[in-house]
């Protein structure tokens, strides 16, 4: 690590909008001495003190942990969700991805499922809803086996584990140009259907997390695999043809 | 006054079985006439919710995210333990009860951890059915590591993301409970003061924080799960929304605060950067089962090193100071969280620290990559070291990690007793936010089965037996509490807005995080502590007269949600001085530098304080009342903790 | 049962079920049609040959007319499918971003398969009206086929058009770009993604959109290119000049 990084000059193109029903409008602000070593986010940290010293309404952006977990900061940079490095989260991101003299467009999460709230932050509560629809296993409180009554294959554990990394951010949908959620509703319907506890529920499951996913709104899917460029957690379209299978097979089973 | 952890009389081991016979029951058919506020959505919060509702209560729940699934719990990385014992190697409740209270320093309260190591092997069936994809071994099995030195397997684990995988359990149980209608969830909502009707707890109000719009919202019981307050550090791991003002606002109501000053220190974070940082990212404490902790013995090398004019590799093996090793050779680099934390303090204070700001040591791993291999040393800790370059552009397979602890967890918290019910009838507080189990210092992979056991297997008893104990006035909010809560909440926020100085909500913060870890931090002092309370009482006005919070109430307000927060962080950081300072011992995460062994170890006085310190709100320009509950150890016999 | 299959073909995944199945078969319908378009020339068969075959699949009769109006229900299935779930992403998109970039497997092929399906309706219909329902040439009638239509005529007379040429030769191109996304991707949307064989599946949607692209433009290239007929003399074959 340098000792304090480079320092550069920017131009910021950011998306204002002061709710969903209002028009939104981009905004230009000039930083300087920005170090190459803070974050993306204590970049924008920096602009928001500037301007509510001078008793303008910061940015309204979300973030959290910023540690890539928790999945609530989300920003479209330069056109890219969570902006130009690869398997990061916008709070991961660092400023030495940029260079001196560039100009940054921070755009919010686009998708009718995703409306504004304000400036950069969306609602995702589409998303909660999904998983709402079916994503769990009806397991009372007090009332499961002991783990180990039974076994899963390494194999399918690891996928599952693979699948349930998902972090919920959104970047899928953002990324794909029919803002498509079948990355995320995908990622929740294959950890399920991998693992055994997930099997007595999975027809169910399957259709009615579908049709929640098509309720909310969200687009279909173009096999383009955008979503999984885009998904700092590396989410596998693989995922995508599964739950396919399993709404295929959900649909060709069902008595309902 | 002392006070009463309501521990049942009877055998340990037989105590919690017994208490649930014991406790009275709430008719299934009846159940449905009670409320339960909820609030927080981690994993106390999510799984006492989800619980409650399965029984037939009906729910509202709170958080501050725009989603249950983001609550700061999902940051947890190494595991959860449980007393399972299936690697069959010694492990049983009685060990793992023993080592919690131990590891606690024997600050925490016997009968509270035995419940918790009993009830931990259900909370693995419990999320192994909820679909939570623990680590497997080849055979289909369950994969336990040893964590934090713990001389058993006995943490499972979800890649490096058991916190993750667990809350997303806890959540697709409560999404449940939402869709069916049991639970009424409110994202974005913050709760800003509890309502006491004649004496009991029966509401909140709260903020909405997208509109602003201030509710009331009345139960029959609250419980609070809304987890620690390390971000009174300003620098801390937590998240940058992790706050206190749930508990605190309910501490000003009367509700007790435990041992303020037991917080800690994570000794394995990326070191501060610079002013701009926001907050601190934890390394797993995994990586110390394979780095070695040096800095230089020569204070010209680690003056050519900040200088750059030497990198860690030109330092010859000889000139390398391992400390933890010499110091501590039977455990090593692996003594627990509080030694190693305090054993980078005491070198980067002699000068040897190895960055600009003097405050990192090395975490070095080509011992372990020369003698199991690039690829074995990929595997283990591959994830981490990408995230390490992510941050800091250097990458640990070539040059040693620079590392510096952080404040990570806060073992104090609200007062409760053996119920979880703090000592407002009706005020239950579960998970990070109360003080009852991991003592003055917590093990690693406990945090995560604490939050589970209270939400999922102690709560829905006690909860259930406090609501048919006692005749339960229906209260609506009409009533005049509500309305005089109400208007004190919109008077404290339009104060605020009042104030129009000139220093920004984060100039303050920050100033009164350098405070905390100065005087408060690592080791702490007489004289330290006594500014400390003096320093921050004076920035507490300082922040009254001179805060700018732009913006409206009735509108959302980035701004006025941080200057709420930090307001209260100012009040619990002279009441953590108070608390380290009455506290003339050292025990677990709180060293007194008074109180020491020879060899610079915790010593504690369990004459004098072996007792629970809990503090009674007088006021915010009164002294606080110290209310001491005494602890007794029948089973695990105090000792001094050695390491050497 | 009937709600459940109304289920499924109104949600998207139906849809695209719906699309890739009848895709894939298209695709079929292709690699025959192409087959039978090679005895066109006169190495591999010529106009008896090509006339011949043209022959025996319309005597088919009533069996023709089942697998026309299949291939007439293939692709309205699969043109309706495509406009409903392109209305429901364009509504889904909602605004569109400022700035945009592409790092996934997008590409040409799969950018424009709205367009370029688009422009493949307007070949077919064109295609159909020209050929199909085109000019009505009679052979002489033989004993082996009585008054037969000298399809191979309005075939190579059409061909011989340069301009009709060239825009049959860069539809079949627009054809091929529609395939190589097309074919694996409805792969994908059937399920059938495995790390061994989804690489395999990806090479031969690009083998056969270069087959299809090549394959179907050498007629016109030949017949419109290198051995064109002049239609002012009837009855006109190529290489009586």
């Amino acid at each position: 690590m340098s000792s304090n990084g480079k320092l550069l000059k920017l131009t910021l193109k950011i998306w204002r909008q002061k709710s969903r029903s209002e028009k939104g409008f981009i905004e230009t602000h000039e930083m300087e001495g920005i170090s190459t070593e803070i974050s993306f986010l204590e970049m924008l940290d920096t602009l928001n003190d500037q301007l509510e010293r001078s008793g303008k309404a910061p940015v309204v952006f979300d973030h959290d942990c910023r540690e890539g977990i928790c999945g609530m900061c989300s920003l479209y940079i330069n056109g890219q969700p969570h902006g130009p490095a690869k398997a990061t989260t916008t709070c991961q991101l660092h400023m030495r991805e940029f260079s001196d003299g560039e100009t940054i467009f921070i755009e919010p999460w686009r998708s009718a499922a995703f409306p504004v709230v304000r400036d950069l932050r969306v609602d995702r509560s589409s998303f909660d809803r999904i998983i709402q629809s079916g994503g769990y296993t009806s397991i009372k409180t007090g009332s499961a086996p002991d783990a180990h009554a039974i076994p899963v294959p390494k194999e399918n554990a690891d996928l599952a584990m693979d699948a349930a990394t998902c972090i919920g951010c959104g970047a899928c949908v953002a990324a794909c140009k029919n803002a498509s959620a079948s990355l995320f509703t995908s990622a929740k319907v294959s950890q399920l259907a991998l693992l055994p506890q997930g099997q007595v529920e999975r027809t169910e499951r399957a259709l009615n997390m579908v049709a929640q996913m098509d309720e909310e709104g969200f687009g279909h899917c173009t096999n383009e695999s955008e979503c999984e460029a885009a998904c700092p957690k590396e989410i596998s379209v693989e995922n995508i043809a599964r739950m396919n299978r399993e709404y295929l097979r959900a649909s060709a089973i069902s008595r309902k | 006054m002392k006070l009463n952890g309501n521990v049942p009389e009877g055998d340990l081991k037989t105590l919690w079985e017994q208490h649930k016979f014991n406790m009275k029951l709430v008719n299934p058919a009846n159940r449905r006439k009670f409320k339960a506020i909820v609030v927080g959505s981690g994993l106390a919060g999510s799984s006492a919710a989800a619980s409650l509702a399965e029984m037939g209560y009906n729910v509202d729940c709170f958080c501050i995210q725009d989603s249950p699934r983001r609550a700061h719990s999902i940051a947890a990385q190494g595991g959860i333990n449980s007393s399972k014992s299936y690697p069959n190697d010694g492990d049983s409740v009685h060990r793992l009860f023993y080592d919690t209270v131990k590891g606690g320093d024997y600050r925490a309260r016997e009968a509270n951890v035995h419940r918790l190591a009993e009830v931990s092997g259900n909370i693995i069936n419990q999320c192994v059915a909820q679909g939570v994809p623990f680590a497997r071994e080849y055979s289909g099995y369950l994969a336990n590591r040893s964590f934090g030195g713990a001389q058993v397997s006995r943490t499972f684990y979800a890649k490096g993301q058991t916190g993750q995988q667990l809350l997303l359990g806890a959540y697709s149980a409560l999404s449940r409970q939402i869709k069916s209608g049991q639970v009424t969830m409110h994202t974005r909502t913050e709760m800003l003061d509890l309502v006491m009707v004649d004496g009991k707890a029966k509401g909140i109000i709260t903020r909405n924080l997208h509109s602003g719009s201030i509710d009331r919202h009345a139960a029959d019981v609250v419980l609070l799960c809304t987890g620690g307050y390390g971000n009174v550090f300003f620098l801390s791991t937590n998240a940058m929304g992790s706050n206190v003002t749930a508990a605190w606002r309910a501490h000003k109501r009367g509700a007790y605060f435990a041992n303020p000053c037991y917080t800690q220190i994570h000794p394995t974070c990326i070191p501060v950067h610079g002013e701009n940082q926001s907050k601190l990212t934890l390394m797993s404490e995994s990586l110390r089962n394979d780095g070695r902790v040096w800095v230089p013995r020569k204070k010209e090398d680690v003056e050519a090193i900040r200088k750059g004019t030497k990198t860690a590799k030109d330092i010859a093996d000889a000139d390398r100071y391992y400390y933890l090793e010499e110091r501590y050779p039977a455990f090593g680099n692996l003594v627990p969280r509080d030694v190693a934390s305090r054993g980078a303090k005491l070198e980067c204070d002699n000068g040897l620290g190895v960055n600009e700001t003097g405050e990192a040591v090395f975490l070095d791993f080509s011992a372990a990559i020369e003698r199991d291999g690039y690829e074995a040393i990929k595997a283990r800790y591959g994830n981490l070291f990408d995230m390490y370059q992510c941050i800091t552009a250097d990458s640990p397979y070539d040059v040693p990690m620079k590392i510096y602890p952080a404040i990570h967890y806060t073992m104090g918290g609200l007062w409760v007793d053996y119920n979880l019910m703090s000592n407002l009838e009706g005020l239950f507080v579960l998970g990070e936010a109360n003080f009852s189990d991991h003592g003055a210092n917590r093990l690693g992979a406990s945090a995560l089965m604490q939050g589970l056991s209270d939400g999922y297997f102690v709560a829905p008893y006690t909860v259930s037996n406090y609501l048919g104990s006692n005749k339960q006035e229906k209260v609506s909010t009409d009533m005049p509490e509500f309305e005089a809560a109400e208007k004190a909440v919109k008077e404290t926020n339009q104060k605020l807005l009042d104030i129009n100085g000139k220093q920004s909500v984060d100039d303050i913060h920050k100033r009164l995080g350098k405070m905390m870890w100065e005087y408060c931090g690592m080791a702490r002092n007489k004289a330290g502590l006594e500014k400390l309370v003096k320093d921050t009482s004076e920035l507490r006005k300082e922040f009254w007269s001179d805060v700018s919070v732009v913006g409206e109430n009735a509108d959302l307000n980035i701004t006025l949600e941080k200057a709420g927060r930090v307001a209260d962080f100012l009040e619990l950081g002279e009441l953590m001085g108070r608390d380290a300072l009455a506290r003339e011992e050292s025990c677990g995460g709180h060293f007194r530098e008074e109180s020491q062994t020879e060899d610079n170890e915790a010593k504690r006085d369990d004459e004098n304080f072996q007792h629970v310190a809990a503090w009674e709100f007088k006021g915010a320009d009164n002294e606080p009342e110290r209310h001491i509950e005494e602890l007794e150890f029948k089973h695990c016999i105090p000792s001094q903790r050695s390491y050497k | 049962m009937s709600k459940c299959k109304c289920r499924f073909i109104s949600s998207t995944i139906g849809m695209k079920v719906l699309m890739a199945a009848t895709g894939l078969l298209l695709t079929g319908f292709l690699v025959t049609h192409l087959a039978g378009n090679f005895l066109l020339l006169p190495t591999i068969g010529g106009p008896e040959a090509f006339n011949e075959y043209a022959y025996k699949l319309t005597s088919l009769g009533p069996v023709l007319w089942a697998a026309e109006f299949g291939l007439l229900a293939l692709f309205v299935t699969h043109i309706f499918c495509a406009i409903r779930t392109k209305m429901i992403s364009s509504a889904a998109r909602g605004s569109d971003y400022v700035v945009r970039k592409t790092h996934g497997e997008s590409n040409l092929s799969s950018r424009f398969m709205v367009h370029t399906g688009g422009i493949i309706l307007v070949f077919l219909i064109v295609h159909l009206v020209t050929f199909k329902f085109g000019t009505e040439h009679a052979l002489e009638p033989t004993a082996a086929a009585p008054a037969t239509r000298d399809l191979y005529r309005t075939v190579v007379e059409l061909f011989a058009n340069k301009l009709y040429s060239a825009y049959y030769i860069a539809s079949m191109v627009l054809l091929g770009f529609h395939l190589k996304h097309g074919f694996q991707s409805a792969f994908q949307t059937l399920g059938l993604n495995h790390p061994r064989y989804t690489p395999l599946i990806k090479k031969t949607s690009l083998a056969l959109a270069l087959i299809f692209a090549i394959g179907y433009s050498i007629f016109p290239i030949y017949f419109g290119f290198i051995n064109p007929v002049d239609c002012s003399s009837t009855p006109c074959c190529p290489g009586e000049h």
